[in-house]
């Protein structure tokens, strides 16, 4: 059993213009002490995806969904209630840019320590406090600078206390949203050295959302690619890279600079992803594709195996290499 | 793993909020006109505080005779005596204390209210922020004169009312930009974070919302103590304030009562009269300064 089931989530948001899918029945597994990396370039529903699960997403968002099995408790009958105990205790999140979502006038330690306050009102005082300082060495920052303000941080460390928070329930899942996004390379190195020590340490699975493919490449176990709010190509890290079964995971491959080989133009993507309030008849990247074929056209390809544990949703899969 | 990596920003340690006021203060001072606000209410708060203590002021210490009545400076009485025959200079003193007591109260009231209306409003929104914005325009207008002379007619005049009036008058600038400022405030993303810990509304505003308007309150509160305090005078010359107790307003208005003007008894207008300048000026002054050094907006770096 994976630690995360997701079958069939669909997000809809209806907006005065139409409605947009964000979401179309995206369905994948994370399995425990793992590091799933998710995909795609801007708007194409990484973050509505995976902030489903812990039910965040505005309330205008119409989610659906077959299941959400997590450690196989199925999490959408719960109620609002019950989804409060999930919440934090079993399913994490880093949120993206660390300097807003750090409240200006409090100390870091204090708001470490505040989702073990509302989650877990039986942990004394004494002993929370304990936790928070050992959250800190966790995510190594100097304990004494706990007392310290979001200001007085850099930009690595705050996205060290952001991780710490995470952390301060001891989740089974964490959801990492652009972690390392607006740091600098050597930082985004050392942050992702962090979540991979603290997985190996605490074997807790993560979800780390990122635009960048080289992140995902250097952390991530294994990979899912989405486009327009679907699966595009999921599979093993290495070997997905190494021989994409899907145009559009071959193009993000090919738009990344090579610094071993000759000097060579950077391929971009023509064009730009669909409108996700038309309805899409067959695969939503036939305009940018360049193996595109009739049949692309009216017909949706499903995710279909393409190699072991390797899943690509194109009718030419074959073809891609 | 406790390394400090080399793009740290390196900080002194432990800024706790007491050196957050106490580098406020010394912001204001760096300010030369912060420097003359807050030496002139240094020097305000020791004379209404200590003033009285030294030279005590016994109202019933009348003059004997003629003669002393409206007496100009002399050795006995540094800054002559009323029309009555009593020391201006003890009740100068006597004045600072009342007029700042009711000043710092009546500022303590609209605060309290201004700031509640103002988070309550910014934070709920939709009815609860349409019902006391209503409120507050309604007391925006509302025109303090005639209504403290209105409520002088039914209670009787009394320090109390004065300060309730002024009180409930001043709050709502201070309800409007607190509630501006919290508009933003919980729109921002540790808010929806905090939010989705699924921290109560109550929590959020007591620990969130609250530590990120206090500055702003702060800035406002000096200004509107000014207000406050120039307003008692003005009611109290209007001989709405308590004739029992003495405070600045007061004795300007049995001055003016008595014809000290017509007499030239310039020694009984002039020092109540100089000290209103002085406070509200060292209140505007620092006031400035510190919203300055406080507005988001206003702030230079």
């Amino acid at each position: 059993m994976s630690l995360l089931e997701i079958d069939d989530l669909s997000v809809r948001f209806p907006t005065s213009r139409g409605e947009v899918r964000a979401v179309d029945r995206v369905s994948f597994r994370v399995e425990r002490g793992e590091m799933l990396g998710l995909a795609g370039e801007s708007g194409c529903g990484k973050t509505t995806t995976a902030l489903a699960v812990p039910r965040l997403l505005p309330d205008a968002a119409v989610v659906e969904a077959r299941r959400i099995a997590l450690d196989g408790r199925d999490l959408v009958p719960l109620s609002e209630h019950e989804m409060e105990a999930v919440r934090w205790r079993d399913v994490a999140i880093v949120f993206q840019g660390a300097m807003n979502a750090l409240n200006p006038v409090q100390s870091v330690r204090d708001q470490i320590l505040e989702p073990i306050r509302l989650h877990e009102p039986e942990v004394s005082g004494a002993a929370a406090r304990a936790r928070v300082d050992e959250l800190l060495e966790q995510v190594g920052i100097s304990i004494r600078r706990g007392r310290d303000y979001p200001h007085e941080f850099s930009g690595g460390m705050r996205q060290r206390v952001m991780i710490a928070m995470a952390l301060a329930c001891r989740p089974k899942l964490l959801i990492a949203d652009e972690p390392v996004t607006a740091l600098d390379v050597m930082i985004q190195a050392q942050i992702l050295a962090l979540l991979r020590d603290l997985r190996d340490e605490l074997g807790i699975a993560m979800i780390l959302i990122s635009h960048d493919l080289s992140v995902i490449a250097e952390a991530c176990d294994r990979t899912v690619i989405m486009y327009a709010g679907r699966v595009a190509e999921a599979g093993g890290s290495g070997p997905m890279f190494e021989h994409p079964a899907h145009p559009y995971t071959r193009a993000l491959i090919g738009a990344f600079p090579d610094l071993t080989s000759e000097r060579v133009l950077i391929d971009g993507i023509p064009g730009a992803p669909p409108d996700l309030r038309a309805i899409i008849l067959g695969c939503p990247y036939v305009p940018r594709c360049p193996l595109a074929i009739e049949r692309c056209r009216v017909e949706q390809p499903a995710l279909r195996e393409v190699g072991a544990g390797h899943l690509s949703a194109c009718h030419r899969a074959e073809d891609v290499a | 793993m406790t390394v400090d990596w080399p793009g740290a920003v390196v900080t002194r340690p432990v800024p706790a909020r007491v050196g957050r006021l106490r580098e406020t203060l010394a912001l204001v001072w760096q300010d030369r006109i912060g420097r003359i606000g807050l030496i002139l209410l240094a020097f305000t708060a020791v004379v209404a505080i200590v003033g009285p203590i030294v030279f005590p002021f016994d109202p019933t210490l009348v003059g004997k005779s003629a003669a002393d009545i409206l007496k100009p400076p002399s050795a006995a009485h540094w800054l002559g005596t009323d029309e009555l025959g009593r020391d201006v200079f003890r009740s100068t003193l006597e004045g600072a204390q009342l007029s700042l007591i009711i000043g710092l109260v009546a500022t303590a009231i609209s605060i309290v209210v201004g700031a509640s209306v103002g988070i309550a409003a910014g934070y709920r929104l939709g009815l609860t922020d349409r019902l006391l914005m209503r409120i507050t325009d309604f007391f925006l207008v509302l025109p303090t004169l005639p209504l403290i002379i209105v409520l002088a007619a039914l209670f009787g005049q009394s320090t109390v009312i004065l300060v309730l009036v002024i009180g409930l008058t001043s709050w709502p600038s201070t309800a409007r930009i607190v509630r501006s400022q919290v508009l933003s405030l919980r729109e921002r993303q540790f808010i929806t974070r905090v939010r989705s810990l699924g921290a109560s509304d109550v929590r959020i505003v007591r620990h969130h919302i609250l530590g990120n308007v206090l500055p702003l309150i702060f800035a406002n509160t000096v200004l509107i103590i000014a207000g406050s305090i120039l307003a008692e005078a003005t009611l109290a010359f209007l001989g709405l304030g308590d004739p029992v107790h003495v405070s600045w307003g007061t004795m300007l208005h049995f001055a003016f009562d008595s014809g000290a003007t017509g007499r030239g008894a310039w020694w009984y207008i002039l020092p109540p009269g100089i000290g209103i300048v002085l406070v509200v000026l060292g209140f505007i002054l620092a006031g400035h300064t510190l919203d300055r050094i406080l507005n988001p907006r206003l702030r230079e770096r």
